[in-house]
């Protein structure tokens, strides 16, 4: 009789094991950073060229003239970098992360990216799988928005949005490549999109700084990507390895961003 | 080696002669004897059952493959796409091709559907091939690193296919089997090629193309980034030579050959222009006749015909048949609508009659507003479609109207009535992407997709009836542009300023 019951028992925390391979116990509260800029002297915004397109001077009148380059955003106080990926990834390649209970379901509201001033607003998103992009326009004109990443996995399409519409994207899923997002009527429009299977991961505020929630405790890997680049360059690739603390916040402090020609 | 001797008889010496003289003028006759029988047999007409007589198609692809390679046009151009026989039974290529399938479904909505086209729908695999278990994919291949491989040294060769694949196994949960359309694009172990694929024959041409793009990206990065142009390949591959598949469903037979013989500069982007080659008519009709025969051969379902083609849109009564047909869709309101719009320019035109009597002003009147529902309003209607800043105006210049993106302009419309074929019009406009394959993603974006609601204050109608109605005016445009109510028209510039 006993050895029926251990045996139920092992097959059900077999059964449990498979049915949620990754779980976890321990959770940290937060992982929290700062990316900041080590390339020397901090860039300045560069006014965008908007001659020869007729919808340039519509563009600079919605921006109220301040249309400006955003591939480097570098708060000049403290030198906080804007618009930089990190997320959390396994220390094994191929492994699944644990996520916490109140994260496991995908947010059932769409990430929303806007161009209302011949912008993408954000310029940098990240996004769960199964989650919506609703991409608009709210500007008086149309905006073409072109959006491709791995060619195999998130091909991507290129459709025009007049004047006050929207397109919904469902069909990203996650990858290592980043989405691409263009607009061809105004070259210079250019956004970035990352899809991953997890909720780990935040794009850096106006300060550089970045917080991810429920993290689970344990050594795994910080990505950090801008889109000119990994966080050490080649290398970065690889992340840096953290151990997050159980029921603590975990500061991995200053994270320094070289561009890869500095 | 011996040296070969003709006279087999018995050598007669005469009288006086030495017997090796003999032997060399016996020699000699038997040679011309047997010089005169074969040339006698070359004379005589080879029975017409061993000759080789292809068909017409293949004729004109043999013929014009040899203009081809004279002038070396595959060093710029995309001539031919890569043939790769994949294993099918493979896990790797199955996994592939589930992966791909995923990854295309999402196009299916906002996508018109050609069934007849190879492009949307593969030629169902022969027997021969489902027993080998081969499935031959017809594509471009580029080799890349794989970005699931931290260390950067797996490689995957990326196949993205230029024409539809049929894959008669089960990837959507039923026996129905499946396409994947152009240009959906597979994934392969670059290391491990020789066990997914069963044979493999590249794309032939374009290769300066290829390294084109890659130089004007790598000139670009040097410069400051507000004179950056060429950021990607998306952006740097409209201005380098065009691939030239699909090339004879594209165009007409008529302008093609013109071109050949004298070209013209068609697309602004490009920073290359074909060259004038000098080529004979002769060559010129065969490099035609090759591009429309290939075309003809792969893609039968699209029914090309060459050198001569149909286009319906250059007949009155095909333009009063869709008037009637259109008329008959529109509301009241939009009736009125429309007769407000046109009243300025009825009462510019009788300004110019004030002399004439009120009563026949009246029946002038009448007459252009009768000519107007019976004739012009789908024309005119049409027309809005294309001299719209939205969409067409946007990147092409319409008549004597600069498109918006003077950066990334595309070639002149008014070119296309006499350039291109109807068929492939409707079907660039309808989904520009299952027609570029070079890229991500074409520089023309799919403008009415079937999954949007369609802006129906120009031109009332569906997306499908929209692209059509694009393709009509496209194909008769010297007419329609010169319509009184279009030669006048001033599309609305939109205000400055977000929402």
């Amino acid at each position: 009789m006993m050895r029926t019951v251990y045996a139920m028992a092992v097959l059900g925390s077999l059964l449990l094991a498979q049915a949620n391979p990754v779980a976890a116990e321990d959770w940290g509260k937060a992982l929290k950073g700062q990316v900041i800029w080590d390339g020397g002297e901090v860039p300045k915004p560069m006014p965008i060229n908007v001659q020869g397109n007729m919808d340039g001077p519509k563009c600079l009148a919605a921006a109220k003239g301040k249309l400006v380059y955003e591939t480097w955003v570098v708060n000049p106080k403290n030198k906080g970098v804007r618009w930089t990926f990190v997320w959390l990834a396994p220390e094994e390649a191929g492994a699944k992360l644990p996520i916490h209970p109140d994260l496991q379901k995908v947010p059932d509201k769409p990430e929303v990216m806007d161009q209302p001033c011949c912008m993408f607003e954000p310029h940098a998103l990240g996004l769960r799988q199964g989650q919506e992009l609703l991409v608009k326009n709210s500007a008086n004109f149309a905006h073409n928005t072109r959006y491709n990443g791995h060619p195999a996995k998130n091909p991507g399409r290129s459709v025009l949005i007049p004047a006050g519409q929207e397109l919904a994207i469902k069909e990203l899923v996650a990858d290592r490549f980043p989405v691409s997002v263009k607009c061809d009527l105004h070259p210079w429009m250019s956004a970035w999109v990352r899809v991953f299977d997890h909720p780990y991961f935040a794009v850096t505020d106006a300060d550089g700084k970045f917080e991810i929630k429920n993290v689970p405790a344990g050594r795994y890997r910080l990505m950090v990507w801008h889109e000119t680049g990994f966080l050490g360059g080649a290398e970065g690739r690889k992340g840096m390895p953290i151990t997050i603390e159980k029921d603590q916040v975990t500061d991995v402090g200053a994270l320094k961003m070289k561009p890869l020609d500095k | 080696m011996p040296q070969f001797k003709f006279n087999r008889d018995p050598v007669e010496v005469q009288e006086g002669d030495k017997p090796e003289q003999a032997e060399l003028r016996a020699e000699a006759e038997a040679r011309e004897a047997v010089m005169t029988f074969v040339l006698g047999l070359v004379a005589e007409p080879v029975s017409l059952k061993y000759l080789y007589d292809p068909p017409r198609d293949r004729l004109a692809e043999v013929k014009g493959r040899q203009v081809l390679d004279k002038f070396n046009c595959a060093g710029c151009h995309l001539v031919r796409p890569g043939v790769y026989d994949l294993k099918e039974d493979d896990p790797r290529v199955q996994k592939s091709l589930k992966e791909a399938y995923r990854a295309v479904q999402s196009s299916f909505a906002s996508d018109h559907r050609f069934p007849d086209h190879n492009a949307w729908v593969g030629p169902s695999q022969t027997e021969a091939d489902l027993q080998a278990g081969r499935l031959v994919a017809h594509g471009i291949s580029r080799i890349e690193p794989d970005p699931e491989d931290d260390e950067g040294k797996r490689k995957i060769l990326y196949l993205t296919l230029t024409e539809a694949l049929h894959i008669p196994r089960d990837l959507r949960g039923d026996d129905l089997g499946a396409d994947l359309p152009a240009p959906t694009t597979l994934g392969l172990p670059e290391g491990k090629l020789s066990e997914v694929l069963l044979s493999r024959s590249d794309a032939l041409g374009g290769t300066f193309g290829n390294l084109l793009v890659d130089y004007l990206i790598a000139q670009d990065k040097s410069k400051p980034e507000a004179e950056r142009f060429y950021k990607d390949m998306d952006a740097a591959r409209p201005a380098v030579p065009p691939a030239l598949l699909r090339e004879g469903e594209k165009v007409q037979s008529a302008w093609l050959y013109q071109f050949l013989l004298n070209p013209i500069k068609i697309r602004p982007m490009a920073r290359l222009r074909m060259p004038k080659f000098n080529m004979s008519p002769s060559e010129a009709q065969a490099l035609v006749n090759y591009f429309a025969a290939v075309d003809s051969m792969t893609n039968p379902g699209i029914d090309l015909t060459f050198p001569y083609e149909t286009i319906p849109q250059r007949d009155e009564r095909y333009w009063q048949e869709r008037n009637q047909e259109y008329v008959s869709r529109l509301t009241q309101p939009m009736k009125e609508e429309r007769l407000k719009a046109l009243e300025p320019l009825w009462k510019n035109e009788l300004e110019r009659m004030r002399e004439m009597d009120p009563a026949k002003q009246k029946e002038q009147l009448a007459a252009w507003q009768k000519q107007w529902w019976d004739q012009d309003v789908y024309a005119v209607d049409a027309y809005r479609l294309v001299a719209n800043y939205n969409t067409c105006l946007g990147c092409h210049q319409v008549g004597d109207r600069k498109p918006n993106n003077l950066a990334a302009q595309g070639p002149l419309l008014s070119l296309a009535a006499e350039r291109l074929r109807p068929g492939w019009t409707e079907r660039w406009i309808a989904n520009p992407k299952r027609f570029w394959y070079l890229s991500n993603n074409s520089p023309m974006p799919q403008n009415y997709a079937q999954d949007t609601p369609p802006d129906r204050k120009l031109f009332d109608g569906v997306p499908i009836q929209q692209v059509r109605a694009v393709r009509n005016v496209l194909m008769d445009f010297p007419q329609i542009h010169d319509m009184p109510a279009n030669r006048n028209y001033r599309p609305k510039a939109e205000p400055a300023g977000g929402r």
